[in-house]
């Protein structure tokens, strides 16, 4: 039942929240637009007019898409080099603009509110960018060592379960991509605690943030998956229904009209997906609140804050 | 251009044509013996090695006289790093050094005729490095129809898989194992080193071959299985018959399970691993659809057993006479036909390599240009378009398969060409398997597809048990087709060219005549690449008309100035999709209006998948 009481009130967080929400959906909005803009130059080169084109209303052509990736290899390949940069551009993006969004989820949640206001919500990111980015090359090391687990973890059963039928060495790939998905999932969630460390204390340490979150994981691990399975369930359920809507929306024909409405549709799953983050972050402050007091050296600093906002 | 339209009425005349063809030649049903063998070996477990002998009953049935005899000693490839196939594969040389991993075929003995004399230190290597190929000097010519007995006793040193010879733990896979005469033809031996591309060439004849292995071993083989004896000392001999076959094989595996059904009363013998026996129903009905489609078309298949066999170590596939391997995996899901497209695929070979015995070394696109079509038709036949992958409503077929590896190398290397000549094996495949297939079906969309069944039937019924050479296949289709085919071939089979063409603009101007609205359209087409093929226009007009135009696309650019009392909706090159050598079909056709919501959901598509890929990437 707390499980489900974390979950609510992240909910209700999130939704006091929307303008972060908002912030987190335009920004991803803004680069796949950047993404997508030069490509879209090429598509429609090959496709505007098109009589074969038209194919793509009912199903994937991939006699079309495998002429237009041959007769554009040298373009695509200068796309691919693009858009490998523009991901990295945007990762240390989202590095930036996390400090101001878990520092202001945090706030909402301890204090009932939050003040947003362009500048303080810049000032707050610039505040965090430093310890969120070596955090963030911390995770990444954290993922490598997971992708190790899972190369030797994969190594080893071959070595044992080399004899074994093929039917079970089959499943067992499945148990293994199980396993090393819970390991990720534990780092996921690791940092995110680290995440809300971060930005509770001003004067902690970035590797005993990850400590720290380490060690609340470890005391509360129970609870912190539980949470985390039900967020994860919570949107496979939610695009469970957007596969389902936009099943049926095919259903409907290939009219202008089907078209404009299955865009919608996808930007609507898209907004909710950011608010999704936002409920994730949400659930596991109220989680990490009710499971460790909140920090003294975070109420001196809110009362610092407050008493600066005051004057 | 109506010239190029076939003259034929298909429906009414073809089955006359096929019967005119064929008359006064009836279907054989045996080969002519050149090269018939008689082996026995023995599989040595802990050498890994074979040790055996063979006695070669050859006859000259050339008008020469014959000096030399040349023999096809395959295992040599893999005898030192200096051979010419590891040096043409840089990558297995390295690893065959650095796993010491060696394979030979040495011949201890060899006797011709009743003379007890050891001709052995005779033997000379084609060239210094590489002993694939040895000649054997005659003391005495041979004369036309002279029969000579030859006697071999020669050990194979087996490698640890290596192409497609070897063994992995007990899994034994023994093909191009035993010292192979060459096919002395027009004057000249044809037996080529083993390289880079190439696959043997050899004669009919009839093998007799008694296998002695260790008992528990169960052995799969080319032609029927005829005794078997238990020696007593742990091992059994088995004996095998292969009657009119250019080549024999084995496999053996101690783990072996064996399935079996029947079509059009042959056996089809199924040899699974233990792991892979999911997959039986799958390969065995595969099976079953390519015996019959090409038993239907191509000619009976004259022997009453084919044997499928797994095995990883000859990679996904190989083709002998009445048997085949396939590499099964373990993978459960229905939506992955790759399997199912190698057994038709390998079973097609029974034909068009099989009987159909063309020279694989110098034009192997006869073997795999005819098979990767006829295996595309089937497997359309079969499982419709996305006859290779069909999933979540992603269809991968085995046209798509052409295309992109045809489109990787269009223009490297000529579909005709010695094996060895290609620059790497992308671009043999490329050319061979998939620029053949793609430019027989465009052949099928110039000469309709039954005349160009009708040319695949007269030629692998004309051919059957023969050596038919591209030039045969040439002459079949120009005599069914009643039309000088030069236009086609020379570019498609001998060229490099890239064929190209493309709409490239549309041009109209409104004007009133006669207080009626007239326009006038001016089309201009455009060959951007060098193959000149000849191009069907067809141009749809607002209100409904159509109108077809012709172009011999020789020129760089073609206009098309017409008038008419409608707009213009949409000019399309090769309408039918006759020409699958284009290596654009996005270019072949101009509609007035864009084609806004094509492109507004795949846009749409694209951007969403986007946005997801960087909610997952932005979640750390």
């Amino acid at each position: 039942m707390k499980t489900i009481d974390h979950f609510l009130k992240g909910l209700k967080n999130s939704l006091a929240s929307w303008r972060l929400g908002i912030v987190l959906f335009v920004f991803k909005f803004i680069c796949a637009l950047f993404l997508v803009i030069p490509l879209n130059a090429l598509l429609s080169e090959s496709f505007e007019h098109n009589l074969y084109a038209s194919s793509f209303l009912t199903r994937l052509d991939l006699t079309l898409i495998i002429d237009f990736i041959q007769s554009n290899i040298q373009g695509l390949k200068v796309y691919l080099v693009f858009f490998l940069l523009t991901l990295v551009a945007a990762v240390l993006l989202n590095i930036f603009l996390s400090g101001a969004i878990f520092r202001l989820l945090c706030d909402g949640f301890r204090r009932g509110y939050y003040s947003f206001t362009i500048g303080h919500f810049f000032r707050l990111s610039g505040r965090y960018l430093f310890r969120l980015s070596r955090l963030f090359l911390y995770s990444l090391l954290f993922y490598i060592v997971v992708i190790a687990f899972h190369l030797v973890f994969a190594e080893l059963s071959k070595a044992i379960f080399g004899g074994f039928s093929a039917s079970f060495r089959f499943a067992w790939i499945f148990v293994r991509l199980a396993i090393t998905g819970f390991l990720a999932m534990l780092v996921v969630m690791t940092f995110d605690y680290a995440k809300i460390h971060v930005v509770s204390v001003r004067h902690i340490k970035v590797k005993m943030t990850i400590k720290e979150a380490m060690i609340f994981v470890g005391k509360n691990f129970g609870g912190a998956v539980l949470l985390y399975l039900l967020l994860i369930l919570g949107l496979a359920a939610t695009v469970a229904i957007f596969w389902g809507l936009d099943r049926g929306l095919g259903l409907l024909g290939t009219s202008t009209i089907v078209l404009i409405l299955t865009f919608l549709l996808q930007q609507t799953l898209s907004v909710v997906r950011s608010f999704y983050r936002l409920l994730i972050f949400s659930s596991q402050i109220s989680f990490f609140d009710d499971n460790k007091k909140v920090l003294p050296r975070f109420q001196e600093e809110q009362e610092e804050e407050e008493s600066a906002e005051s004057t | 251009m109506s010239k190029l339209k076939p003259q034929l009425r298909p429906g009414l005349f073809l089955p006359g044509i096929i019967l005119s063809f064929l008359a006064g030649s009836a279907l054989s049903e045996e080969a002519l013996r050149v090269a018939s063998y008689d082996i026995e070996v023995q599989l040595q477990l802990a050498e890994k090695s074979l040790s055996a002998r063979e006695h070669i009953r050859y006859t000259n049935h050339s008008d020469y006289l014959i000096d030399t005899l040349y023999f096809s000693l395959y295992p040599n490839a893999f005898r030192d790093e200096n051979s010419l196939f590891l040096r043409g594969y840089e990558k297995l040389r390295k690893r065959c050094k650095r796993e010491n991993n060696w394979a030979s075929l040495d011949i201890k003995r060899i006797v011709l005729g009743s003379d007890q004399l050891d001709l052995s230190s005779q033997l000379m290597p084609l060239s210094e490095h590489d002993m694939t190929v040895v000649k054997l000097p005659l003391a005495q010519s041979l004369r036309p129809r002279e029969s000579p007995d030859i006697h071999i006793e020669f050990d194979v040193k087996l490698p640890e898989v290596i192409d497609r010879l070897g063994y992995r733990g007990d899994n034994f896979i023994i093909a191009q194992w035993f010292p192979k005469l060459g096919v002395f033809e027009g004057g000249r031996w044809k037996c080529y080193p083993y390289q880079q591309n190439t696959e043997p060439f050899a004669d009919f004849g009839d093998y007799r071959v008694k296998i002695t292995l260790p008992e528990n071993f169960v052995a799969a083989a080319c032609g029927y299985l005829q005794s078997e004896r238990d020696n007593g000392d742990g091992t059994r001999t088995l004996g095998y018959y292969a009657p009119s076959v250019h080549d024999f094989a084995w496999a053996a595996d101690p783990s072996y399970e064996i399935f079996t059904d029947t079509v059009d009363q042959i056996e089809i013998e199924l040899y699974l691993k233990p792991d892979h026996t999911n997959k039986a129903g799958r390969i065995l009905s595969a099976a079953k659809e390519a015996l019959s489609y090409c038993s239907g078309r191509f000619g009976r298949y004259p022997y009453n057993k084919l044997t499928i066999v797994d095995t990883e170590i000859a990679g996904n596939g190989m083709e002998l006479p009445t048997m085949i391997t396939i590499g099964v995996r373990y993978f459960p899901f229905c939506w992955n036909r790759f399997e199912q497209a190698v057994v038709v695929h390998e079973v097609v070979h029974q034909w068009f390599y099989g009987m159909l015995a063309s020279n694989q070394a110098e034009e192997a696109w006869l073997d795999e240009g005819l098979t990767t079509f006829v295996t595309a038709k089937i497997l359309e036949q079969m499982f419709g378009e996305g006859n290779f992958v069909d999933f979540c409503g992603l269809q991968f077929g085995a046209y798509q398969m052409d295309r992109l590896t045809y489109l990787w190398e269009p223009s490297t290397d000529p579909i005709y060409q010695p094996g060895w000549e290609f620059d790497s094996e992308l671009s043999y495949f490329a050319s061979t398997y998939s620029k053949a297939s793609l430019a027989l079906k465009t052949l099928e969309g110039h000469l309709g597809s039954e005349v160009m069944d009708s040319v695949l039937v007269i030629y692998s019924r004309k051919f059957r048990f023969r050596h038919p050479t591209t030039f045969d296949f040439i002459s079949i289709a120009e005599e069914v087709s009643d039309e000088d085919l030069s236009w086609f071939f020379a570019p498609v089979l001998f060229g490099t060219e890239v064929c190209d063409y493309a709409v490239s603009e549309i041009n109209s101007e409104k004007r009133e005549e006669n207080e009626q609205l007239v326009y006038d359209h001016r089309i201009k087409l455009r060959r951007l690449g060098e193959m000149i093929l000849p191009v069907e226009v067809k141009i749809v007009f607002a209100d409904g008309q159509e109108i077809f135009k012709q172009w011999d696309g020789s020129a760089g650019h073609h206009e098309i100035e017409l008038q008419s009392s409608s707009p213009i909706e949409v000019v399309v090159i090769d309408p039918d999709r006759k020409n699958h050598l284009d290596v654009n079909f996005n270019n072949n056709s101009k509609t007035s209006l864009p084609q806004a919501d094509a492109v507004f959901k795949l846009q749409t598509r694209i951007f969403f998948c986007i946005e997801s890929l960087l909610q997952w990437v932005t979640a750390f």
